[in-house]
């Protein structure tokens, strides 16, 4: 038996008893290290399958494509190093 | 999955629009809403949790379906891959009733997800009641059509909306949606009587009501379903409900803004009220 | 005459038109091109506010003033072209990646493409993952020529900044609040991002990881895989890798030669 084939028949059965301690731990511990709470998060805003009514948007006049003059100003100020200089 | 025997696949008295934000409330506390309009547009996916949570809501409620995506006045062909999804959606959930709008929403392969109107004439009305025609035949059942707001009016219009909407429904044998917001907020866009409107809709065919309610941009009223029914909504719906008697279901719609639950419950007490005050009876919710 | 009005109104609310549309009346309180306008209006926001609903780490990490005028520019370039609203966005990714106020924010395109990834596997089907316990024994070249199927709902993104923390920063604001700072610096990753039942999840992955999702991917066989791997690393490390894949359900199916159990 070649060195190939041994490798792949070790790393199946490792595969193999991970898999069946996976599936049997299951119930318990839904998924190992995940967060819960992702899918309700965006339960929440499902919504945009369809907008049904009319939006009073400004945005085409905010488009206005003269001049830009806004800044970022959300949670990327916590990120540093990301000036490209 | 279906609805569990004890729910009736009926829409009777007031109900309220599913949102999503909404979920945990309602299947919490299950509480006493006789139905649930659903936004079917925002089930068309494959999967994940808005299906899931669909599945749960349609075991303790009767629901009605209700689409803005069909596009019913438009002149491209009908979304074959749609209406296969909505009828299978039809058939696992059985809808007591389904819905779209007398609209258009796409043209030449531009979308614009917004209810746009139609211009008022014969032509019109032939094209789109024919359309309603077909949507009918392919999901094997009637369905009901709801009028839009609108802001703008066309030169080539020569029937008033009350009476293309009714030239419409007659002739697409199809019932009607009749939202009185809607009604409003166009009748004070377009200056014309919206209790003049009410009267010449054909009564046999009035299936459903909708409440909602605009906002005032000071030139012209604004549909965003997204404020509280205001006053003369309300004063539309008891004449509307004298003339029509108190037995069309009625729903409190609220899509954008969405605020709690509580808030929606409120406005479900104030149609039932009115409702209440017609009929000379007590009303259970 | 329906097609040329609609023609009129639908090239009037995407591409603003000098002329006052002529297919609309005049109204004392409204001209005719006001009234086209509210309808260009509510388009435009319509379609700016299902951006930020699709992506909206994108819009966390910007504010809501940059990332709703940035959005309306988008929406002014790109039409939609779908009947579903929540198909739009597809080039947002790329189109962030070129919007030059961001240059110094290089990795947006990548938090971008997070959150598109994201939308669209939140609406898949929930994947169905192999049963390890109930497989039967398999003779070695069984094995080695067997392949294995990713669940459809997986997707990768190899960035060269350290996209996770970053995307969970913007995304989940609340549950970040004692991160004091990410360092771009710390460089690159590949991130996951899948569907394991309802939920839709993301992860990182170390670099031997992503190979052997590339080279499944790919339908190389199992047997091959292990061997090009094996050039790289030693067998703990193989069957480390292969663990992370099996204990986040990534596994679809084993695609088992059954005819092959003879010529070993």
């Amino acid at each position: 038996m070649s060195t190939k084939t041994n490798i792949a028949k070790t790393a199946f059965a490792s595969m193999l008893a991970v898999g069946v301690m996976t599936a049997a731990t299951q119930a318990h511990a839904g998924k190992p290290g995940m967060e819960k709470c992702q899918g309700i998060a965006k339960a929440g805003m499902n919504d945009c399958g369809t907008s049904k009514h009319s939006c009073a948007g400004q945005a085409t006049k905010d488009g206005d494509p003269e001049e830009w003059v806004y800044v970022p100003e959300g949670t990327c100020s916590k990120i540093v190093n990301g000036k490209v200089k | 999955m279906t609805m569990s025997a004890s729910v009736q696949n009926k829409c009777e008295g007031v109900g309220i629009g599913l949102r999503s934000a909404h979920y945990q409330d309602i299947l919490g506390s299950l509480p006493d809403i006789p139905w649930f309009e659903v936004l079917i547009d925002n089930y068309m996916n494959e999967g994940g949790y808005p299906l899931y949570y669909l599945d749960q809501i349609s075991q303790h409620y009767p629901l009605s379906f209700h689409s803005v995506g069909l596009s019913l006045g438009g002149m491209e062909a009908l979304e074959q891959t749609s209406i296969a999804r909505l009828k299978s959606l039809i058939d696992r959930y059985q809808p007591a009733l389904v819905s779209d709008h007398l609209c258009w929403t796409a043209h030449a392969g531009l979308h614009s997800h917004d209810l746009l109107p139609m211009p008022y004439t014969a032509e019109a009305v032939r094209h789109v009641a024919a359309r309603i025609d077909q949507v009918q035949n392919a999901l094997g059942r009637r369905i009901l059509v709801e009028n839009v707001s609108s802001y703008m009016q066309y030169q080539c219009s020569d029937l008033s909306e009350a009476q293309f909407f009714a030239e419409v429904v007659e002739s697409a044998d199809c019932d009607i949606l009749c939202d009185l917001n809607n009604i409003y907020v166009s009748a004070s866009n377009h200056d014309f009587d919206a209790m003049r409107y009410l009267e010449q809709l054909p009564v046999s065919r009035i299936r459903e009501l909708h409440l909602a309610g605009y906002e005032d941009q000071g030139r012209y009223l604004l549909d965003t379903h997204g404020e509280a029914v205001h006053a003369p909504v309300w004063a539309l719906y008891e004449q509307a409900l004298q003339r029509w008697g108190d037995t069309v279901p009625t729903l409190i719609e609220w899509d954008n803004n969405i605020p709690a639950f509580s808030v929606l419950l409120a406005e479900r007490d104030k149609a039932l009220q009115i409702s209440r005050r017609i009929s000379g009876d007590p009303v259970c919710a | 005459m329906l097609e040329t009005l609609y023609q009129q109104v639908i090239e009037g609310i995407y591409h603003e038109a000098k002329d006052p549309p002529a297919f609309v009346e005049h109204k004392q309180t409204l001209s005719a091109a006001e009234q086209l306008g509210i309808y260009r209006d509510s388009v435009h926001g319509n379609l700016v506010i299902a951006l930020g609903d699709i992506f909206p780490a994108v819009k966390e990490a910007l504010g809501a003033t940059f990332f709703d005028a940035m959005a309306s520019r988008y929406v002014a370039q790109h039409p939609s072209r779908s009947p579903r609203l929540d198909d739009y966005g597809e080039h947002f990714p790329a189109f962030v990646a070129s919007f030059e106020p961001l240059a110094d924010y290089p990795y947006m395109r990548d938090v971008a493409q997070l959150d598109w990834h994201w939308h669209r596997l939140f609406h898949m089907s929930s994947p169905t993952v192999v049963a390890f316990d109930s497989l039967a024994t398999l003779a070695p070249a069984q094995i080695e020529s067997m392949q294995l199927g990713l669940i459809p709902a997986l997707v990768w993104i190899d960035s060269a900044y350290p996209l996770e923390k970053i995307w969970r920063l913007s995304r989940f604001p609340e549950q970040a609040a004692s991160t004091d700072s990410i360092d771009l610096n710390e460089g690159a990753s590949t991130v996951v991002v899948y569907r394991f039942g309802l939920d839709t999840l993301v992860t990182s992955i170390d670099p031997l990881c992503r190979d052997l999702l590339i080279a499944i991917k790919k339908r190389k066989s199992f047997g091959t895989i292990c061997e090009e791997l094996g050039s790289k690393c030693g067998p703990e490390q193989i069957n480390q890798a292969l663990a992370t894949l099996v204990q986040h359900h990534w596994i679809s199916e084993l695609i088992v030669d059954t005819e092959s159990s003879g010529n070993a």
